[in-house]
Parts: structure tokens; C-alpha cells; sequence
């Protein structure tokens, strides 16, 4: 189950907000996935997301297991209070 | 000798204490129990764990929090689960050992990093390698320098000295640091400014040089490292160290007293910075606001503008640290000899009387509405004063009142909160002293900036060194001037600050006090001596001495006089 989103934050995910993402996503009992171009990164991986560059404007998905489906709403309230996306 | 920058005052000597980079074997070695290779990975994962976190408790003790923050992100960095299972995967598959998976693993990240244009990611590079040679000792069980036990006093010599090497430092026992890479913003320079250790950074070629256990003599004010001399030489510097550390013991008794003269009026002290990694010397030396802090540095030493967000953060953090005292913030100060290497900007004839500071921002309305942004949105976190560098006019100020309305609606359009701030500007041009009654009915406060009012009403640009004797802070030129601002604002009943280099001179210092500045802001290692001298110091003396000296003709007469009234040691 994935679902598209579009970074909006000015610092694309480095520095503080990509360790505050990553420390959220730890906090969810499944594994999540941060798809971006044809990379997909460990959301739970500080390294791997900072590598990938991301940057404003620019899509990316959110991929979990289909029976984990709910958490996609829990992320996504993340990335929305936290100004990752509009 | 050597040379290097200075980077932390003070003198050394002492033993060489070599920091080797350890030889690590990491070629490929075909095993035969990859599920023992992997055991022994994550056995070496938690001891390494174990290690961040004493550090983390150690460092906070030693250095302070904002010092320690960077063991979050070693320790996260040690637990990162998409290494953990690469590395694992490679185990497995090519039945290799986990020195030579680790490696290749880690070298994989480092060379994406490298291709990313951003100075935060440059700097995890080398917390990534510091986390993963820890990692790979514990695993080969190769132990490294115990820097807990060292037990005598060292000078510690290396090409980089890593934060988790400073967390295990006995600072009794460190008398100095010397690093051949590195300058005034690398890790050890911040924490050996904090410990008050002398440090010099960027001695080429010194490791070639020394051995370990050599004595030799460490001058952190010039940068000089002797390596031979004679017995005349090693007293007089063991008499200098001797001096300097006992006029910095007796400092520290005067942390968490208040500023007072001798004669009982309390001062204000506060402090410059460059950025919040200079909190931990603020508190350490016990600054009571922070009157200027520089906001290029955020602007520097990278290839794009800090982002609205990125610049929220640092404000933030500093007026969340100061806890409700005074934080005032210089908005972007470039042109002159500052510059951007990313921001085209057309080359000028005379760069300082240029389109610099405020004229810039002007200039390029979106770039300063990014910070202004960024700005008002830290306001509610603490006591928030924005500084406007540069004004000469008083219709640069209403430009500025009109953008900070735009901003504010900006804000209100997005639902972004933001609260109060006072607005000050920096006087360091003659035309904004000649009409500073004018412009004291515009804004909050005044900051004056005595470096470049000097340059500028001597007409001598101060990095030309041919015309460094027009530099003459205490010239009735200047002392007028000052003096003129400072009857303008009070007139207006605003406050009056100085930030330039005078406000930290102990001699210079609590003369502008007698002339009726309300604050000054220095280094921050310079607030503990002028508490010092302020406490010998009379106000009323100073003030009837500030009248008098605004007649004299000369500097000399100006310092000849002050120095009567001001305890002073050799030095300044």
C-alpha cells in the first residue's frame, strides 16, 4: 500500500527534520518505506533518508505492509503537523 | 617552530600525546560461520551503544548540553537498521568478515554523502566514520588510546580530534590541543574556547614531526608551536602559563554575581555569536544577554541559502537557551570584505562603501523576507531583538517597517504564529550619528558598531594595514560621536549598546559606560574580565572622566587619562 506525497519543507528531509522523521518512524510498530525515484529507503534509517537527497518540491512515496494501511493516516498527520508537506 | 592558527588563548608545556589513526584491517577474509560474524557485529553495536551514551553523560558534564547533542545523532547512528542490514546481508552472502562489510558498507554511504551539496551532511560523514571505527574496534577488539587514563599533563597532538575523543579527556590533564586540520569553527577549537585550554589548528606537517612524549612549548595567542629551545625560553613561558591561569581562576569566582561598579550601579553584559554551537561558552561565561548575534555564519561555507526553516531552528534554539533574557539578533551583514560565494554579486570599485548590509537585503527583497520570515516565526520562544546592520538613512528604516508588515500578513495567510519583538539598528555611519535624533523616534534600540564607525569617519579602510594608525577608538572623533548618539537616544528614551571591539576592551569598556552606554557585548570570554575591572571601577568617576576626555585633542591624552582611573595588567 503506498501513497504519493510532495515535499514541501524548504530543507528538503536533511538536518534536523530528516532526524526528527526518522525518530517518528521509529516509533511505529512496522516497517515503513520512503520510495524516491527508484531508490526506496529504510524510513527508520537515518542514513538511508539522508542519502537520498530529497528535496523540495519534489514527490516521493510512503510504502507499508497492505494490513498496516492505517498507519499511512497516522504518517501522513506527521508530515503535515510537522510542515513536510502541505 | 610551526605555526599554526591560533584558535583558544593561553600557553603549554608539556609531553606530546600522539593521537594515531588506527590501522584497522579491513581487507576480505572468507569465513566460515557468517551467524558468529553477525553475533559478534551487534555484540559490538552495544557496546558501542554503551560507549555513546557515557559519553553523551560525560560530555554534558564537562561541556554542557548543546555541546553533547552531537552523541543523538552518533547514537542514532550506531542503531541505524539499514547499515546494521546491509552489513548483514553482505555477511551472509559472500561469507566475508564483518571489518570488511562494515567498510564497504560504510564507504558506500560516505561516497552519496559527498555527492550532496550540504554542509550538515558533510559533518554525519565524519560522525558516521567516527561511529563506525568505534564500531569495528570493539568487534576486532582493538583498543584505541584510553585517553580516560591518561594521568599526567599531555598536550594532545593530532590530525583531528573527534568529539567522542574529547568526551574521555581527563581536562586536568589536557594542557593544550594541537590538530593539523581544522580552523576557528571545528570541534576542537569550540571546546577547547569552552575548557579555556590553549589550541592551535592547522600545523602542517607536526605529526611528521614529533614524537610522542616530546616537551614542547604551545603558544595559543600567536599560534607558535617550539619544539626546540632552551631552559631561559621554557621559564619565561612557564611564567607566562603561570600568570594567565591564575588571573582565569580568579575569574571564575565571579560567575552568578551581577555586574557591578565599585560604586554600586549594576551593568549589563552580554555577549557576540556566531551561532547556537556558541551557547555552551555563553553560559560558561556567564553572559547576561546575548547583544549581537552575527547571522552570516549561517550564510557561509556552504552553496545556497540557509532555507526559512533552517534559520527558524538556530534562532530558536539560542532564544530558547537564553531563557527570557535579551537575544539580539543582527540581520544578514554581507558585502564589504564578507561574501558569498553562491550570491552573484556584481563586483565593486569600493566594496565598503558598497551595496553591503542593509543595502544588500534591500536589494534583494526575497532573501531578506527569508530570514525576516524565519525571524518573527522564533519570536515566542524568548526576548527577541532584531538588529538592522548599516542604516544611514531614515528611509531605509521605514522600508524595513513596510517589510515586516508584508511579513506579518505573510505569516497571518499561512496561520503561522509569531509574537513580539523590539527593533533596533546598528549606528556605524556617520550620517546615522549626525541625525540619530531622527532616527531614535524610528526604533526600539541602538546598537553601535565601533569598527566600522571608526573606519568610516577616519575614511581608512581597516584591512588596509598601511593606514592601521587611523585606527584610534579612543579619538575624541569617535568619543564625540558617541557621545552624540548616545544624548539622541536618551533624549528618546531608548536604550544604547555598543558591539564593536571597544565594548570587550578593558580599558575602553567602562569608558563608554562613563559616556552612558546602557550595554556592552563581547566575546563571550571577555565578560568575566570586565566584570572584574568593572568592580574597581567607579561610575561617577567614569562619567566625570568621559566629560573631560570629549575636550582632549588626542588619543594619547584620551588613554593617558583612563588609564589613571582603570586598573589595568600589562596586556591592553
Amino acid at each position: 500500500m503506498e501513497r504519493t506525497f510532495v515535499l514541501t519543507s524548504e530543507t528538503g528531509l536533511h538536518a534536523r527534520p530528516a532526524t526528527n522523521f526518522v525518530k517518528f518512524m521509529q516509533s511505529l510498530p512496522v516497517e515503513v518505506l520512503l520510495i524516491y525515484k527508484n531508490f526506496s529507503a529504510d524510513a527508520k534509517s537515518i542514513m538511508a533518508i539522508m542519502s537520498l537527497g530529497l528535496a523540495k518540491g519534489e514527490h516521493f512515496n510512503i510504502s507499508v505492509k497492505d494490513e498496516h494501511a492505517l498507519y499511512l493516516d497516522k504518517i501522513e498527520d506527521y508530515l503535515r503537523l510537522n510542515q513536510l508537506i502541505d | 617552530m610551526i605555526k599554526g592558527l591560533p584558535v583558544s588563548k593561553g600557553y603549554a608545556i608539556a609531553p606530546v600525546f600522539k593521537l594515531q589513526k588506527l590501522d584497522i584491517d579491513t581487507n576480505k577474509r572468507i569465513i566460515n560461520d557468517p551467524e558468529f560474524e553477525i553475533r559478534h557485529y551487534h555484540d559490538a553495536i552495544r557496546l558501542t551503544k554503551e560507549e555513546i551514551i557515557a559519553f553523551k553523560a560525560q560530555s554534558i558534564k564537562r561541556f554542557g548540553e548543546e555541546t553533547a547533542k552531537i552523541f543523538d545523532a552518533h547514537l542514532m547512528i550506531a542503531e541505524d537498521p539499514e547499515i546494521i542490514a546491509s552489513v548483514e546481508a553482505m555477511i551472509k552472502s559472500e561469507r566475508c568478515n564483518l571489518s570488511y562489510a562494515l567498510d564497504t558498507v560504510v564507504k558506500r554511504f560516505l561516497s552519496l554523502f559527498k555527492d550532496l551539496d550540504n554542509p550538515y551532511l558533510r559533518e554525519r560523514a565524519l560522525d558516521l566514520r567516527d561511529v563506525s571505527d568505534r564500531i569495528l574496534r570493539h568487534a576486532l577488539g582493538v583498543h584505541g588510546h584510553d585517553l580516560s587514563s591518561i594521568d599526567h599533563p599531555i598536550i594532545l597532538v593530532g590530525e583531528d580530534i573527534t568529539p567522542s575523543e574529547t568526551a574521555q579527556l581527563d581536562p586536568s590533564m589536557v594542557l593544550g590541543f594541537i590538530t593539523e586540520q581544522g580552523g576557528q569553527t571545528s570541534h576542537t577549537a569550540i571546546i577547547a574556547r569552552l575548557l579555556q585550554i590553549p589550541a592551535v589548528c592547522g600545523a602542517k606537517d607536526l605529526l611528521k614531526r614529533v614524537k610522542h612524549g616530546d616537551e614542547i612549548i604551545l603558544d595559543g595567542f600567536s599560534g607558535r608551536i617550539l619544539l626546540h629551545y632552551d631552559d631561559t625560553i621554557k621559564e619565561n613561558y612557564l611564567k607566562k602559563r603561570q600568570d594567565y591561569v591564575t588571573q582565569l581562576e580568579k575569574l571564575h569566582d565571579l560567575v552568578g554575581r551581577p555586574s557591578t561598579t565599585k560604586d554600586g550601579h549594576v551593568t549589563m553584559l552580554y555577549a557576540n555569536i556566531g551561532s547556537p554551537k556558541d551557547m555552551d561558552a555563553v553560559f560558561h561565561h556567564d553572559s547576561e544577554g546575548i547583544g549581537l548575534f552575527r547571522t552570516e555564519l549561517l550564510y557561509m561555507d556552504r552553496h545556497q541559502l540557509p532555507s526559512e526553516d533552517e534559520q527558524y531552528e538556530s534562532y530558536r534554539l539560542v532564544l530558547e537557551a537564553m531563557q527570557g533574557k535579551e537575544v539580539i539578533i543582527r540581520t544578514l551583514d554581507i558585502g564589504g570584505d564578507k561574501y558569498l560565494s553562491y550570491l552573484k554579486l556584481n563586483h565593486e570599485l569600493n566594496p565598503f562603501l558598497g551595496q553591503r548590509a542593509v543595502r544588500l537585503t534591500l536589494a534583494y527583497p526575497e532573501l531578506f523576507k527569508t530570514q525576516l520570515r524565519a525571524l518573527l516565526r522564533a519570536s515566542p520562544y524568548g526576548k527577541l531583538s532584531i538588529m538592522i546592520p548599516m542604516i544611514s538613512t531614515k528611509e531605509e528604516i521605514i522600508l524595513i517597517k513596510k517589510m515586516l508588515k508584508d511579513v506579518k500578513e505573510s505569516l497571518d495567510r499561512d496561520q503561522m504564529p509569531y509574537g513580539t519583538y523590539t527593533l533596533g539598528i546598528m549606528i556605524e555611519v556617520p550620517s546615522a550619528v549626525m541625525i540619530a535624533d531622527i532616527l531614535a523616534k524610528e526604533v526600539d534600540f541602538f546598537s553601535i558598531g565601533t569598527n566600522d564607525l571608526i573606519q568610516y569617519t577616519f575614511a581608512a579602510d581597516r584591512t588596509n594595514e598601511a593606514l592601521s594608525a587611523f585606527y584610534q577608538p579612543l579619538h575624541p572623533a569617535i568619543l564625540r560621536m558617541i557621545d552624540h548618539v548616545i544624548q539622541a537616544a536618551h533624549q528618546q528614551k531608548i536604550k544604547v549598546s555598543v558591539c564593536g571591539e571597544m565594548a570587550g576592551h578593558l580599558l575602553q569598556g567602562p569608558l563608554l559606560l562613563g559616556l552612558g552606554v546602557d550595554v556592552l557585548s563581547m566575546t563571550p570570554t571577555e565578560i568575566l574580565k570586565m566584570r572584574r575591572v568593572l568592580a574597581q571601577v567607579s561610575l561617577e568617576d567614569m562619567k566625570k572622566v568621559a566629560q573631560n576626555v570629549l575636550k582632549y585633542e588626542s588619543e594619547d591624552q584620551v588613554l593617558r587619562e583612563i588609564k589613571k582611573w582603570i586598573p589595568h595588567e600589562g596586556g591592553q
